[in-house]
């Protein structure tokens, strides 16, 4: 080994880590090396924002109404901005803006059960034994992160009990695992710990780092290099956490998104969009309304209305909608038929989701049901479309394939392709 | 030379003890991995690296046998012992102490588990096994037969138990743990890339589990695994034609059922079964077939073993990944997989030797680093000791282990007695407890989370093991008056090796630097070695 050059290392170290305790070029480190993504430069600043209605929400209390029909409740449709297209009179402020958003009303995927669908829509596949698959946002994250991100790749909110569940990030493993709030609003481990000053935070992770790269200079092994960029993103890490800060809204936006769990969760996620998340997860829970579905839904999607409205309202007059794709999906939708206790229950052959801004045909509508909700009678759907679309909307090629050991692993499965109809 | 432990154990027959007699053979073994694999470098043009270091060494066989790094004494001690034959004694003391039972336990855990891994009957029955040294044979005999007769026993059901509801995940998982296959793909078609499997297979090795299910006894009272007389399992293959499934193992042996039993004795007991809710296991046994044509046929269930614990102790698996074992997919050296299965056949299936003979072989000791100019060899050459991520678990106890107060390997009387170092391993296992749920999985492509990261920087539970408390090592150091002693301790406390002059500046100039609070200066000392990529992996 050249001891010239460790001498010359060791000075340059003191010589940062210096510079670091009198407070100058805090966080200045290394530009971290991330191997696994310097291969090719990525779509940028494309970003996803899905709103989750956990539970299940009502299709025909939202997006595909069926008036004076036996299964069509109580509710009137009402027209929207774009001609032609009409949604449930619960939901008059995104008649106004529709035009931001397309809809597809022919979902058929067929699983009925909380957990399992779930997670098939989030991963577009049912469960293999052997091979879990990443969610969504894992997917969104690793294919739209930015190497040096100083934010979190991907932040899940969901502070409701019920319906409760974590984002998997499968074979994927933890590098873009979401960062996911389920107990307070501010995430976890984001604080200096007491007793550790600004200064010396900084200065002891100079010297892991160097440390580290002086066990790494013989070796060179990729893995030194992800950890040790994993750590450069902590500080930065540690200063998002004013994103998360609702106290640096002013009143007024706080009062326009509203001050529920569900306007202030939305508000956050703005504020991470604007930030430059490229994934963030809202819940709201919950949506499973198998009695008194009306008077819930009334309730529900009234908020879902203005919380989205406001939501899209915002991230268009900062510039965001263009680049920000907002998804608005269930595990599935309700049965047509109404149940003795004026509910409606699971159900998965003709439902309904949203997408709104980034890559999106605003005004369009996919497919359709028939007279009474009952099943798709054009344009079917399945959940690895669902997929396909929300991946093709923001300029990720659905037919890419992940690696898994020999097998390759397309982003959408193979039989699955991305709703033309919708799309930009 | 230190790097050549095993010409030094053949050619110095140093004096130590005999080795255990279940452990005979090991060093044979490890002959024979050399020579295969030497000459298939030979034949490939590679040369591999240097051997590594005796510390380096001692970490890494500390942390795959023992599951955590060595005391700063152990470290102290293997470096002062000059006798020839001090790594071959270590691997054998590693194996024989009940600390390899605690850790292996895990390991296997994991290995059989697989996503289900963490019940804790099951970890506790493989520790029992364990500590028992029961053949490999034997285990899986118990995990797919029993006896499940006595609750120590019934522990092994476990690993059936937990997936009757799914024909499929006992098909699948059992496929995968014991014959290193993973037959998923040919449920629904034959497989896409490997002749060897049809759907044929897939359904056939099903039919050894269609028959199994949960019987519950009378008032729900005796809950048990058994068996059905009957129960076919019919598929429709990707042509559209409905077949019978017969009972056919992956090898593509078929089991003939003999004609169903209908004599009045058997008649008669299954009335009294009935009327009394007891179980009346059947005449003819499925599973009892697919262990015994397993055991016969006996090389995908030897080899499978080989590859796994192979893969764990070098990183990598002579067929890789461990469960696409089959013809379109051969191990990187040549007869080397084939020769160590029929050798653990030939020598009861005993897992300790083998572990042995691995840990003692040239490629398990060479150096991580790659001296020679030009681009580093192809993992499956095995000519480079790859950088191995600490399990959760592994990483959580070695960071209580190197922050504490070296408690661990005191004893009163000198020498520590094994049930007492198994205690004290327990106890380093329950202060780690709360760490682990932070730290990232080990996986074939690792990693590092964001999470970890922040946990490690900023948790409390970590600040409280880093700073000066008692006589715990920030607190050591802190009372330590030379700077050059602090270095000392600090590097072989947590790096399980003497410091470098270079390293003794480093930490020299950080408490000067940081001289005004000479306390914050080791706490932060500490935790940039515990943190460091050094510290977070098996190297």
């Amino acid at each position: 080994m050249n001891c010239d050059d460790c001498n010359g290392s060791r000075r340059r170290f003191l010589h940062d880590a210096g510079a670091a305790a009198l407070g100058m070029s805090l966080g200045g480190l290394a530009t971290p090396y991330d191997p696994l993504l310097a291969d090719e430069l990525r779509g940028r600043n494309k970003q996803v924002l899905l709103l989750w209605l956990a539970g299940g929400s009502s299709q025909l209390e939202t997006w595909d109404p069926k008036p004076g029909r036996p299964t069509g409740g109580p509710f009137k449709a009402i027209p929207t901005v774009t001609p032609g297209v009409h949604i449930s009179e619960l939901m008059p402020k995104m008649a106004k803006i529709m035009d931001r958003t397309a809809i597809v009303r022919s979902l058929d995927t067929r699983i009925a059960d909380h957990g399992t669908a779930a997670e098939l829509m989030e991963t577009g596949r049912t469960r293999e034994p052997r091979l879990v698959y990443p969610d969504l946002g894992t997917v969104i994250a690793k294919e739209l992160a930015q190497r040096d991100a100083q934010v979190p790749d991907y932040v899940s909110l969901y502070l409701a009990t019920e319906g409760h569940r974590r984002p998997n990030p499968g074979f994927l493993g933890g590098r873009y695992a979401a960062m996911h709030l389920n107990r307070s609003l501010k995430p976890e481990n984001i604080d200096r710990p007491e007793g550790v000053s600004e200064v010396d935070h900084a200065d002891r992770e100079h010297l892991r780092e160097y440390l580290s790269e002086r066990f790494n200079r013989a070796r060179e092994a990729t893995e030194v290099k992800g950890y040790n960029s994993t750590y450069a993103r902590v500080r930065g890490l540690m200063r998002s956490d004013t994103i998360f800060d609702l106290e640096q809204e002013p009143a007024e936006v706080r009062d326009r998104y509203g001050r529920t769990d569900f306007g202030e969760h939305a508000l956050i996620a703005r504020r991470l969009i604007e930030a430059g998340v490229p994934m963030v997860k809202v819940a709201r829970a919950w949506w499973d309304s198998h009695a008194d579905n009306f008077e819930s839904h009334r309730e529900l999607v009234t908020e879902l209305d203005h919380v989205m409205s406001t939501l899209l309202l915002d991230l268009e007059a900062r510039g965001l909608l263009s680049s920000t794709l907002v998804v608005t999906l269930s595990e599935f939708g309700r049965t047509p038929d109404i149940n003795k206790d004026v509910g409606r229950d699971h159900f998965a052959s003709a439902w309904s989701f949203s997408l709104s801004g980034c890559g999106v045909r605003g005004g369009s509508v996919h497919g359709k049901t028939d007279d009474d909700g009952r099943t798709v009678a054009d344009g079917k759907a399945g959940p690895g479309d669902v997929m396909a679309t929300i991946y093709k909307a923001v300029g990720v090629d659905p037919t890419l394939h992940y690696e898994v050991g020999l097998r390759p692993v397309p982003l959408a499965p193979e039989d699955s392709a991305p709703i033309e109809t919708v799309l930009a | 030379m230190s790097g050549w432990p095993l010409l030094l154990v053949l050619v110095g027959g140093a004096p130590s003890a005999t080795p255990p007699p279940h452990l005979d053979g090991a060093t044979q073994v490890a002959v024979k991995i050399d020579e295969f694999v030497e000459r298939h470098w030979r034949s490939i043009g590679v040369r591999p690296a240097e051997p590594a270091d005796d510390a380096t060494f001692l970490r890494r066989v500390t942390l795959d046998l023992a599951g955590r790094i060595p005391s700063r004494r152990e470290a102290q001690a293997f470096e002062q012992d000059t006798s020839a034959d001090k790594r071959a004694r270590t691997v054998r003391k590693l194996v024989e102490s009940p600390e390899f039972a605690l850790h292996f336990a895990n390991v296997f855990d994991e290995s059989i588990q697989g996503g289900r891994a963490g019940d804790g009957e099951f970890l506790a029955w493989l520790r029992d096994s364990l500590q028992a040294h029961k053949p490999w044979d034997q285990m899986f005999r118990e995990v797919l037969l029993g006896p499940w007769d006595t609750g120590d026993r019934k522990r092994a059901e476990r690993f059936l138990a937990r997936r009757l509801a799914n024909v499929d995940e006992l098909t699948n998982d059992t496929s995968r743990a014991f014959f290193g296959v993973d037959v998923t793909c040919a449920k629904c078609h034959d497989h896409p890339l490997v002749d060897d499997w049809k759907q044929d297979h897939y359904y056939g090795l099903s039919s050894f589990f269609n028959r199994t299910y949960e019987f519950k006894g009378k008032d729900n009272k005796d809950s048990r695994i058994g068996e059905k007389e009957a129960g076919e399992i019919e598929f429709v293959t990707r042509g559209g034609e409905n077949r019978k499934a017969r009972l056919m193992f992956l090898s593509g042996q078929v089991v003939e059922e003999p004609p169903t039993f209908d004599d009045a004795r058997l008649a008669e007991q299954r009335e009294r079964a009935k009327k009394d809710g007891t179980y009346l296991p059947p005449p003819f046994s499925r599973r009892e077939q697919l262990v015994r044509v397993a055991l016969e046929q006996r090389m995908m269930f030897s080899r499978s073993l080989v590859n796994r614990l192979w893969a764990y102790l070098t990183g990598r698996g002579l067929v890789h990944p461990v469960d696409q074992m089959h013809s379109a997919n051969a191990p990187a050296v040549p007869g080397l997989l084939e020769w160590l299965g029929d050798d653990l056949a030939d020598h009861g299936y005993n897992i300790e030797r083998l572990v042995a003979a691995i840990c003692t072989c040239r490629v398990y000791a060479l150096a991580s680093h790659w001296p020679y100019p030009g681009t580093r060899p192809a993992p499956e050459q095995f000519t480079l000791a790859p950088l191995r991520p600490l399990s959760p678990k592994q990483l959580a106890i070695s960071l209580v282990l190197a922050t504490g107060d070296e408690s661990f390997d005191e004893s009163p009387n000198g020498a520590m007695e094994p049930a007492a170092r198994a205690e004290r391993h327990r106890q380093l296992e329950g202060q780690a407890g709360g760490l682990v749920e932070w730290l990232d999985p080990r996986s074939d492509a690792f990693q590092s989370s964001t999470g970890e990261a922040l946990f490690m920087s900023n948790h409390p539970a970590l600040q409280k093991l880093v700073k000066p408390d008692g006589g715990n090592l920030a607190a050591r150091l802190a009372q330590t008056v030379d700077n050059a002693q602090l270095g000392e301790l600090v590097t072989w406390t947590v790096f399980s090796r003497r410091p470098v002059v270079e390293e003794l500046s480093i930490c020299a100039d950080w408490v000067v630097r940081h001289e005004a609070d000479r306390a914050t200066a080791c706490r932060d000392l500490v935790w940039a070695l515990v943190t460091s990529a050094e510290f977070r992996f098996n190297h």
